[in-house]
């Protein structure tokens, strides 16, 4: 098996590709085919000089134990190149894409490159000097090739131009055919890069002699380009199907597997039993209201209007975490982290230290073309790293607006939530409603349906020309709550408190209230 | 120099199998089945017979019992090939084994000791 070294892309194929494969790289011009098969080069090269290293080292092992006794009786294994067990070369092929030159400036601006691995692990050669002379003579030239200069990797870059030599469309199937065949029986591994829309061909014959086909796609909306990958087909792996994002930065290509595919199933989750204990904020008023806190594992939905505290009640939860030990992350989409910090600073939380000391981990996205895969692999990075108990994400709507590219957003939810649950971390969603005053929160016939285990609803309501900030809980799955409606405050060096029950008068409390229930 | 005859069903596995002997300095007899193989064993008397075992018509173990129970042709080596798993418990036995993907350098080794 040929480990891709590229993050993300053995995951999606169900391991890696098969020695000896033919790979089928397809995709319109600008979709990253060529920095893509020259990663997969550097990778093969730098897996020779480990294997080059390691022999090393086992033969230095070998001679100290043998008292250096060296040409002993015995037979020389010849080394296997099927399993990968010898040094051999990466071999790129160019058509009429890129000369090699232009190529080497483009890909020496990449992590990967390493100009040392050249000549010895990676050759860079050219198919154009025998194009003239047909299909067979271009066949023969890399079989050839692969053979003399002991290749264990093929690239043909620029595959279209070949196609152009071909006089029928079975005669370029044949030389596919002819070539995958040859080139298997030595072992190679062949990558053949396609410029074309994978689905836009009338005829996709000469596909099925490909043992693996890669679909790289763009995809247009407004002004904005979304970049797709597929494993379209791959013999004797089973390959996470459907559509995977894909980023291309100075590291190279990393395909983020689409987060959904990824999730275990949501059914497995047996919930948290009446024995786990619940999860506190350390405002003991709102535990009362919370039938004792959170029970672990749980998702909440917090909303509020902007302004009505959501993100401070969420740093007073990965805060209370921190006095009990528990990990927080907290995935923000507004706030930088000196913002949070000033902010929690205001209201006497010492956020810079949790942070400092790794109890509690801020990850922040700009709400700018989000991409739901890249939020999700960072949050499970930084979940695995930290062993995270607490989470909040401040600003569901975000992920909401990333998800709506596909309609992804129910099971991407879903499958967050089941990341959550079976991880037993006990989640926060904070959810702005647009109205500062205002009864009305349905969630019902929607995909946030799904976060609103518990429901807790901060609002302010003017009274007497005062503004008034009042909670309440609407829901708890599997628990009893406090239906009371309470009222709370945002203190400097403090931040919330909760007032008990009866605060002020029941007159007043019922109409902080605003009938919401009969609202609902 | 010696006299090697391949025999595969595949074509361009055939050819490729050919240039890797011939590079070695041999000269090289073809056959698509065994039973093409037998033909050319009629005319010529090759030192070496390196022989798929899944082909049409006759299979490399036809081919292999053919060649070891003829009292002239007993003594010719045979190397059976494959991808799939080879039934080493076959009788009788063939000279060598080698086994798909081809490793060269184990080809270039086996031509020299079976040669």
């Amino acid at each position: 098996m040929l480990n891709t070294g590229i993050e993300g892309f053995d995951t999606v194929l169900g391991g890696g590709i098969p020695t000896g494969s033919l790979v089928m790289l397809i995709g319109s011009p600008g979709t990253g085919k060529t920095i893509m098969i020259q990663q997969l080069c550097f990778a093969w090269a730098r897996r020779q000089e480990e294997l080059r290293q390691s022999t090393v080292n086992f033969e230095n092992a070998s001679n100290a134990a043998s008292g250096n006794n060296i040409g002993g009786p015995g037979k020389k294994r010849s080394p296997k190149k099927g399993s990968q067990s010898a040094s051999s070369k990466a071999i790129y092929f160019s058509t009429l894409s890129e000369p090699h030159d232009k190529l080497i400036e483009h890909i020496s601006q990449l992590e990967f490159f390493d100009e040392a691995l050249f000549v010895d692990d990676i050759r860079l050669l050219s198919l154009t000097g025998v194009m003239d002379e047909g299909l067979q003579k271009v066949g023969d030239l890399i079989v050839e090739t692969a053979r003399h200069e002991n290749a264990g990797l093929i690239c043909i870059d620029g595959f279209r131009a070949l196609e152009g030599l071909a006089p029928t469309p079975d005669s370029i199937r044949r030389f596919l055919y002819r070539l995958s065949a040859q080139l298997n029986l030595l072992g190679v591994t062949t990558i053949v890069a396609l410029e074309r829309n994978l689905g836009d061909s009338p005829s996709e014959g000469d596909l099925t002699i490909a043992d693996v086909i890669i679909g790289l796609y763009h995809h247009i909306e407004g002004s904005r380009v979304y970049s797709r990958f597929e494993v379209r087909k791959i013999r004797g792996l089973k390959q996470i199907r459907g559509l995977h994002s894909y980023e291309i930065s100075t590291k190279g290509w990393t395909i983020y597997p689409r987060f959904e595919a990824l999730a275990p199933k949501m059914l497995e989750y047996s919930g948290a039993g009446p024995e786990d204990s619940r999860i506190t904020f350390d405002l003991p008023p709102f535990e009362e209201m919370l039938g004792g806190g959170l029970p672990k594992g749980s998702t909440t939905l917090v909303a509020g209007s902007l302004g009505s505290g959501k993100t401070l009640l969420g740093l007073h939860y990965l805060m209370a975490g921190v006095n009990r030990g528990e990990p927080g992350l907290f995935v923000g989409f507004y706030e930088s982290p000196d913002q949070l910090f000033n902010k929690a600073d205001r209201f006497g939380m010492d956020l810079r230290s949790a942070v400092q000391n790794g109890m509690i981990t801020l990850l922040n996205f700009a709400p700018i073309q989000l991409e739901p895969d890249i939020l999700a692999v960072r949050v499970s990075q930084e979940v695995d790293k930290h062993s995270i108990k607490r989470m909040v994400f401040d600003g569901v709507l975000e992920i909401d607006r990333a998800c709506q590219f596909g309609d992804r957003t129910h099971d991407f939810f879903a499958a967050l939530v089941t990341f959550s649950k079976v991880r037993n971390i006990t989640t926060i969603y904070n959810y702005e409603i647009s109205k500062i005053i205002g009864t009305e929160l349905d969630l019902s016939n929607t995909s946030l349906s799904l976060l609103a285990e518990n429901l807790v609803l901060l609002r302010q309501q003017e009274r007497r020309n005062k503004f008034y900030r009042i909670i309440s809980v609407l829901q708890m799955r599997d628990s009893l709550h406090d239906l009371s409606v309470r009222e709370f405050f945002i203190r400097n060096n403090i931040g919330i408190t909760i007032q008990g029950v009866a605060v002020g008068d029941e007159d007043q409390i019922s109409s902080l209230a605003g009938n919401f229930e009969s609202d609902n | 120099m010696a006299k090697v005859l391949i025999v595969d069903d595949e074509q361009s596995l055939l050819f490729l199998l050919q240039q890797i002997v011939e590079e070695q300095g041999h000269y090289v007899l073809l056959a698509e089945n065994g039973e093409q193989a037998l033909h050319a064993l009629e005319k010529e008397n090759p030192d070496l017979i390196i022989t798929d075992v899944m082909m049409p018509i006759m299979d490399g173990y036809q081919l292999l019992m053919e060649v070891k129970t003829r009292p002239e042709l007993c003594d010719t080596k045979v190397v059976l090939i494959s991808a799939a798993p080879i039934n080493r418990r076959f009788e009788p036995k063939p000279d060598a084994y080698l086994t798909k993907p081809y490793d060269l350098v184990t080809i270039e080794d086996l031509l020299l000791q079976l040669i």
